[in-house]
């Protein structure tokens, strides 16, 4: 019986973590690509579930929708850097992290104007079989999702590790003005970050949202993966796997532990709690980068 | 009789200063920040074919400006040539774009070093490679021409650049441009913050890369002696204007450029240009 708990603690902690994991990855390429922290990574999200609902549900097949979606957030994210963030390329990193917020506000918007504030069923794109395993039910799709998200960060870490484009993007991060004394195209670095963003949104959507009903709040998932982006650190790739996981997992024990004696409190704090007491001891993460003083 | 920095200006017009169709033309060269803030005004110098070139001055002359409007990295710093001309190799290249520019084989060494200081030694070369689109068996030479040029980064190949000395992340960041296959090479204080020792195996590799690669170096320098003793010809610049230049033995012979910035008063006593009122150094050189 207490295996069997723990099981399922596990199972909604890693799906949980996945999920989590898949917003937070979405961060940390634009960061380690260009040195924004950006804000509307949820309203990235938002708008790519939207869109695919919407194709969906104009008769395209949900794969075809999943890859249109997927275009048409690149083009998004492509726009948001030709329009808004061109011109502060070199610029101190919180001119744009307030141009993200500003970014975040005008997708927000456009979201409930072309969507509308009632939620939609986002289709099941996985179907809607489960599997038994030692007494506990796994959504397939989920699971799915779960592999989908885990083999895309995986893809992604060994992208900016082992190719060409990958360190010229990492040079961008480190810094925008010594990138540009070595002719690494900055613009270009940022533009590709917000165009692979916005196809790691789309594929999020697609893996998590299956069987639910979405309206624009859900862009406020960006704020729970938060803790793990920061729990990771913010340069990092594969490390918001473990951070999602760390995440996901606290969430879930404390959901079946202790909010029965905190009136469902303990899971919605323990993110946050755990958020705090990252910036307090190591306030670059498990994986991100130290800053080195020269003293 | 010592000539005084007008006289020698105009002289060498005619016998030292580089011509026109050097590889590096400026001329009447007017830099402003944000539009207004005038930082350079009317100056001309050039850099021929393997030549080395000293750029001196004290803060805020505006060396670094100088060097940041060739490379067209001032852009980032909302700085732009307002007037004037800068030609390199036959292109006009003043307010282009940066990666264009060292495309063109333009690379600037910036002040303060600049590693990329989460990555290794290695991969800052590397990033420099990749910009010009090298082969792997291209790279990998260009990595052992570095290390041969600083055998001390070999050594530490792997290591994190940020946790290096300042002067192996100076060779590091030398070595970085040079992966880049420059053709005029802009270093900005390379002395800065190092010991004498240091400062010496830097200008040895600098001017070992001119000699073995035909590179031109336009260095900017506070250390006027240290720069001068490696250059070919040099220039002075003040408050934004050239007010000096020859070859490096007229500028090491010339009383003023001693008193100023050798700190060798006329009378053999040691004298700062910060001792002297600015009028007086203007009366001299400007005349």
């Amino acid at each position: 019986m207490h295996m069997e708990i723990l099981l399922k603690v596990l199972y909604a902690g890693i799906t949980t973590g996945a999920i989590y994991a898949a917003v937070a990855v979405g961060f940390n390429v634009i960061y380690r690509s260009g040195r924004v922290f950006n804000i509307a990574q949820g309203e990235m999200v938002m708008i790519g579930t939207f869109l695919m609902v919407a194709l969906i549900n104009s008769g395209v097949p949900p794969w075809g929708a999943m890859v249109l979606a997927a275009f048409g957030m690149a083009t998004i994210g492509l726009l948001v850097e030709r329009i808004v963030l061109r011109k502060l390329v070199g610029q101190s990193e919180m001119a744009l992290f307030m141009a993200t917020l500003g970014i975040l506000l005008v997708l927000n918007g456009l979201g409930h104007i072309l969507f509308g504030p009632e939620p939609q069923l986002f289709p099941e794109l996985f179907g809607r079989g489960r599997w038994r395993v030692a007494g506990v039910n796994m959504k397939i799709s989920v699971l799915y999702g779960a592999v989908v998200i885990v083999l895309l960060i995986l893809a992604l870490a060994w992208f900016f590790k082992h190719t060409r484009i990958g360190l010229l993007m990492t040079a961008v991060a480190e810094s925008h003005q010594t990138a540009r004394s070595l002719g690494v195209n900055v613009r270009a670095s940022i533009a590709v970050s917000w165009a692979v963003s916005g196809v790691i949104s789309t594929i999020a959507a697609a893996a998590f949202m299956g069987g639910r009903m979405v309206s624009p709040d859900i862009a406020s998932i960006a704020f729970v993966a938060m803790p793990v982006v920061l729990l990771a650190g913010l340069e990092t790739i594969g490390g918001v796997l473990i951070g999602g996981i760390i995440v996901g997992i606290g969430q879930a024990a404390s959901a079946r532990w202790l909010d029965p004696l905190t009136e469902g409190g303990a899971s919605l704090v323990f993110p946050f709690a755990l958020m705090l007491l990252i910036l307090m001891i190591r306030p670059q993460g498990l994986f991100g980068w130290k800053t080195i003083e020269r003293i | 009789m010592q000539e005084t920095g007008s006289e020698m200006k105009s002289r060498n017009k005619d016998k030292t200063a580089a011509p026109d169709d050097a590889l590096l033309v400026a001329k009447n060269l007017e830099v402003r920040y944000q539009g207004s803030i005038l930082v350079l005004k009317n100056v001309s110098f050039s850099v021929a074919e393997g030549e080395i070139v000293a750029l001196l001055g004290s803060n805020g002359a505006g060396k670094s400006t100088t060097l940041k409007a060739i490379s067209s990295l001032i852009q980032s710093e909302e700085g732009q040539v307002t007037e004037g001309t800068i030609t390199y190799a036959g292109h006009r290249i003043e307010n282009d774009d940066p990666v264009r520019t060292v495309r063109r084989g333009i690379v600037q060494v910036m002040e303060g070093r600049r590693a990329l200081e989460h990555m290794s030694v290695e991969q800052n070369l590397l990033v420099a490679s990749a910009v010009t689109g090298m082969g792997k068996a291209e790279t990998r030479a260009k990595i052992d021409e570095v290390f041969d040029l600083f055998p001390v980064l070999a050594e530490y190949r792997n290591r994190q650049s940020g946790y290096l000395s300042g002067g192996q992340q100076q060779m590091m960041v030398i070595g970085r441009a040079l992966m880049t296959r420059p053709r005029l090479l802009l270093l900005d204080e390379p002395s800065l913050g190092l010991s004498p020792l240091l400062v010496s195996t830097i200008f040895n590799a600098v001017v070992r890369i001119n000699r073995e690669h035909g590179t031109s170096v336009l260095v900017v320098e506070q250390n006027a002696r240290v720069a001068l003793k490696h250059s070919d010809r040099g220039y002075v610049l003040e408050n934004g204007r050239i007010v000096m230049e020859g070859s490096r033995d007229e500028l090491l012979g010339n009383e003023d450029l001693q008193e100023f910035y050798l700190g060798i008063g006329a009378s053999g006593s040691k004298k700062n240009f910060r001792d002297v009122k600015q009028y007086r150094r203007r009366r001299r050189w400007v005349g």
